[in-house]
């Protein structure tokens, strides 16, 4: 995310140089002046250090309790489903894996990474879960974070003291845009604290203009890239088969197909001048919203405005579609595995996908939730051929060529290696058994999960703080983008729902039987 | 001619207007029978709207169980093409 480059001193901390034009090609930085590393060390010693506590606090039964969840397991497979009884065993034997495997899952650190919760009338109630006050773990949150990024501003040669100071007034931003969309009407029709955070940084920077102080810790890249290494780890391919093939042709085909077209037609038949902005809106239409939004943004080094204005657009969207997307299933009886697989593959975010799946109902919520999470796996790859294709095919190189091996290499965003490395390493771990499988799940859930979403809110945050206005009046002043968007999501639901047909009606009527079985 | 005062004024009204929107407005909205309805429509399912990743769905765990005990389910239907039977 970047504006356009002004300067060529190599100093790729400031956002305003991240976009290289042939003429501004030089010789790379120090590495500890570039943020992508600096962000995968981050990164590393997060997983790290959340891997130890998960893994040196394992319950002492352990043995035990992966015992019992083998013989839970297999009391599964040996279920008679002609039994008149199969349903009611298979749930509870499910709640009994699900008991053990809670039991085996150690996050020691996980009630010390919070945020701001739910309220409805008293903001104060946001401060408090189960009639606790949340205020201590939320000083440790901050502190963490303080610690940890202030130790990056030191390896980068920066002012620490400036950094800490300005990261007190970004956090508390970050903080109020948490509590904003906490509030219980406007978190039940989706509207993210995403939203929130880039609003409140606009109503500054457009009225009294960002102070000095606030801006030395308005790191968007490096919040970002930062918080895509930690949401490789949510990123496991073990999961692509979760719904059978069915589930791989609605979402590993349909998505790529979907967004190639969109960013053809806003290329060829649009003319969107910048193709930066046309790749993030097809990405984060066609993908998963907010997530593929900033992975690809990140990828393809798009302006700070094209990325708020392709997550604006996609939150705005998501809310229609949510609302309308249930009522169509309903009143066509297209049933609730269709539907829910063609909610899931065309509604941006897995929360709004379940909340409009469970409209139909819970065979298509589960549909739904399950044909978005395969689809949030593709992430990785998108953001990997993003960039792929961003240096070797978009960015010219020095003399109007196509650029050298070693160029590509100079320009790549190398956290997208750490960003899928992260997600092969975790891939792995995932497929060692259950013991792997809550590792995973400690790691993720206890840790990263949490660290990534302040992460992306902080970058929110900062992207407002250095937006303008003007820059989204232009952007939107032809209408472009919301025709682009309009365009591909009306593909994707026609594709999507084609797609659902097809493997659950035609080829695999007997996964929608199995599905629709209680 | 450069007025200070502009943007400050503008910040404060903006905020104004928020803390009438969220502390007033908002709290009555959720009142309304249909918002109501949707809003312990999805509490009783356990569904965050605002779940922007798979992994910050909390229910997210148990539909995949759920899901992974039927595409396992005993005899394999769920991966036989209606052209193989």
């Amino acid at each position: 995310m970047s504006t356009p480059p002004n300067t060529t001193d190599g100093n790729e901390n400031n956002d305003d140089e991240l976009r290289l034009r042939s003429s501004d090609y030089v010789q790379p930085p120090a590495w500890y002046h570039v943020d992508d590393f600096v962000s995968m060390g981050l990164g590393a010693l997060i997983i790290v250090v959340a891997a130890a506590a998960s893994f040196f606090t394992r319950p002492a039964d352990l043995a035990d309790l992966m015992e019992a969840h083998q013989a839970v397991k297999s009391q599964l497979m040996l279920l008679e489903p002609s039994a008149e009884t199969f349903s009611a065993d298979r749930k509870q034997i499910l709640k009994q894996q699900a008991d053990i495997e809670g039991q085996m899952t150690s996050m020691p650190l996980k009630s010390w990474l919070v945020r701001p919760g739910e309220w409805k009338g008293d903001p104060r109630s946001a401060f408090s879960k189960n009639d606790k006050s949340i205020v201590p773990p939320l000083v440790a949150t901050f502190a963490v974070m303080l610690v940890l990024f202030t130790m990056t501003t030191v390896v980068q040669k920066q002012s620490a003291i400036k950094f800490a100071l300005g990261f007190c007034g970004v956090f508390s931003l970050a903080l109020l845009s948490y509590v904003l969309a906490g509030q219980e009407v406007v978190k039940h029709y989706n509207l993210e604290y995403a939203l929130w955070a880039v609003l409140l940084g606009l109503l500054i920077s457009n009225t009294i203009g960002t102070p000095k102080w606030l801006s030395a810790a308005t790191r968007t890249e490096f919040y970002i890239k930062t918080g895509l290494v930690l949401l490789g780890a949510e990123v496991l391919f073990n999961k692509l088969l979760a719904l059978g093939l069915p589930g791989v042709f609605v979402s590993w085909v349909v998505t790529p197909i979907v967004l190639v077209s969109t960013y053809v037609f806003g290329q060829y038949v649009l003319k969107i001048p910048s193709k930066s902005l046309n790749l993030v809106i097809s990405a984060d239409m066609s993908v998963c919203g907010v997530s593929a939004a900033v992975a690809t943004a990140a990828a393809c080094k798009a302006k700070k405005e094209e990325l708020s204005l392709a997550i604006g657009l996609s939150l705005i969207f998501t809310v229609i579609m949510m609302v309308v997307q249930p009522f169509i299933v309903r009143a066509s009886g297209m049933g609730e595995v269709i539907g829910g697989a063609w909610i899931g593959g065309t509604i941006d975010s897995t929360g709004a996908v379940a909340a409009a799946g469970e409209l139909v109902g819970s065979t298509a919520k589960d549909v739904a939730a399950t044909v978005k999470m395969i689809q949030n796996i593709l992430i990785g790859v998108v953001a990997f051929a993003v960039a792929v294709y961003w240096v070797s095919f978009v960015e010219p190189s020095v003399d109007g060529q196509r650029p050298r091996l070693i160029e590509i290499w100079h320009r790549f965003p190398k956290f997208t290696l750490g960003f899928l490395g992260v997600s092969l390493v975790m891939s792995f771990l995932q497929s060692q058994g259950i013991e792997g499988k809550t590792l995973v799940s400690g790691i993720v859930d206890g840790t990263t999960k949490s660290v990534r979403e302040w992460l992306f809110c902080l970058a929110f945050v900062s992207i407002g703080l250095e937006s303008n206005f003007r820059e989204y009046r232009k952007m939107l002043a032809s209408g472009k983008p919301v025709i682009l968007y309009l365009c591909g999501q009306t593909l994707n639901l026609v594709l999507s729902f084609l797609m659902a047909w097809l493997m659950f009606e035609v080829v695999f009527p007997n996964a929608a039987n199995e599905l629709m079985s209680k | 001619m450069i007025r200070p005062w502009r943007g400050t004024t503008q910040l404060s009204i903006a905020m104004i207007i928020i803390v009438g929107v969220w502390l007033f407005l908002l709290p009555r909205i959720s009142d309304i029978p249909s918002v109501r309805a949707r809003i312990d429509s999805n509490r009783g399912a356990g569904i965050n709207p605002t779940a922007v990743f798979y992994t910050d769905h909390p229910g997210m765990a148990d539909i995949e169980r759920s899901v992974q005990s039927r595409v396992e389910s005993p005899g394999g239907w769920f991966w036989k093409p209606s052209l193989w039977q």
